[in-house]
């Protein structure tokens, strides 16, 4: 099925706490990944 | 990570995968399920060793994700307190390294006048929800004709495609929004002096063709580039018997070198949906030359007088 509400900002990161600066500016645009179980753990 | 590739990303924060060993694949890996190759993008690699990061650039080059600019950056440089941290300074350098390659901001002021546009064919053709396959269907036929009814989905699909295609070029103009920058006014289009103009063989392909690697018998479109079969078509349309193409094509005479007539369909869609075709098909008459006999230079060069045939 197709994604309609594709990202266009990537952040590949494990630490969350680390890269909240990053999701505020890119707040609505933003995929944060999970490393151990390869899933994303948020989505916006 | 997504299934397929986004079509749109241009910024990737990639953290570095350090797990027992470290692995430059594994973390070129996550950048190709994300980007799809050639495309435009930029990226940050978080790590303290700038060799690791390099390490990964060289897999994302042989997997053809050559990224437009990539910065390598140690998240504690950005540490704002103990625990907190600002990274507004690292997009601002972001923003400047773009502006150092002012022809980029064209480029991309493209790109959003094509994304405008299309979200304005889409608003029209969405305007109400419950009809829109009707009018997909009506700008199917209207562009294909009846006589794609018996055509396979896909190419169906390719003939909407195409309708929407024109559309859209003929609104992208109209939403470049911006002014040119004082920049590229003395960079870019400052085309005074001498331009090199080397042939770019995949440049040259997409500005003129658009190959297509299955097309139905039978289909008419405009822009399509048809071989002569026949040879009473042969007679009546081939250009080999015109003196001044005669005598631009009598080097053109070696063993593999072989000569085609071919037709480029010329009359509008509407034309060739309302069957207005016939005697009235619009063609033009052409040669394609297959392994041409070159000069040593590799590059065909014209005459004026065969220049003035081309109108």
């Amino acid at each position: 099925m197709i994604n309609y509400l594709e990202p266009n900002v990537i952040v590949v990161d494990d630490v969350r706490d680390e890269i909240n600066g990053i999701l505020d500016i890119y707040s609505s645009k933003t995929l944060v990944v999970n490393y151990s179980t390869q899933t994303s753990l948020m989505e916006t | 990570m997504p299934d397929k590739p986004y079509t749109d990303v241009s910024l990737i924060y990639l953290d570095l995968f350090y797990s027992d060993k470290f692995d430059a694949e594994q973390s070129c890996n996550w950048v190709r399920s994300i980007i799809p190759e050639k495309s435009f993008y930029v990226i940050v690699f978080w790590t303290k060793d700038p060799s690791k990061a390099n390490e990964v650039l060289e897999h994302l080059i042989k997997h053809n994700r050559t990224p437009f600019l990539y910065f390598i950056e140690s998240k504690s440089n950005y540490l704002h307190g103990a625990d907190d941290y600002d990274f507004s300074s690292l997009v601002n350098k972001i923003q400047t390294s773009c502006s150092n390659t002012p022809a980029i901001e064209e480029i991309l002021l493209w790109k959003k006048s094509i994304k405008l546009s299309t979200n304005e064919v889409l608003g029209h053709l969405a305007k109400q929800p419950s009809n829109i396959a009707e009018k997909l269907k009506k700008i199917i036929v209207s562009h294909g004709g009846k006589s794609i009814v018996g055509f396979d989905d896909h190419q169906k699909r390719n003939i909407l495609f195409d309708a929407l295609d024109i559309v859209l070029t003929s609104n992208t103009k109209k939403n470049i929004l911006e002014n040119v920058s004082e920049l590229n006014k003395t960079e870019l289009y400052d085309l005074t002096a001498p331009i090199k103009a080397e042939p770019d063989k995949e440049l040259n392909s997409w500005f003129h063709f658009k190959l297509q690697s299955e097309i139905k018998a039978g289909l008419i479109i405009p822009g399509l580039i048809c071989e002569f079969q026949e040879n009473n078509w042969k007679t009546l349309y081939s250009i080999q018997d015109d003196k001044d193409v005669a005598e631009y094509i009598n080097k053109q005479v070696s063993e593999q070198t072989k000569l085609c007539n071919i037709t480029l369909v010329l009359s509008r869609p509407c034309d060739i949906a309302q069957k207005k075709f016939g005697k009235n098909l619009k063609l033009l008459s052409g040669l394609k030359i297959i392994n041409p006999v070159r000069k040593t230079m590799k590059r065909k060069s014209f005459k004026q007088e065969h220049l003035n045939l081309i109108h």
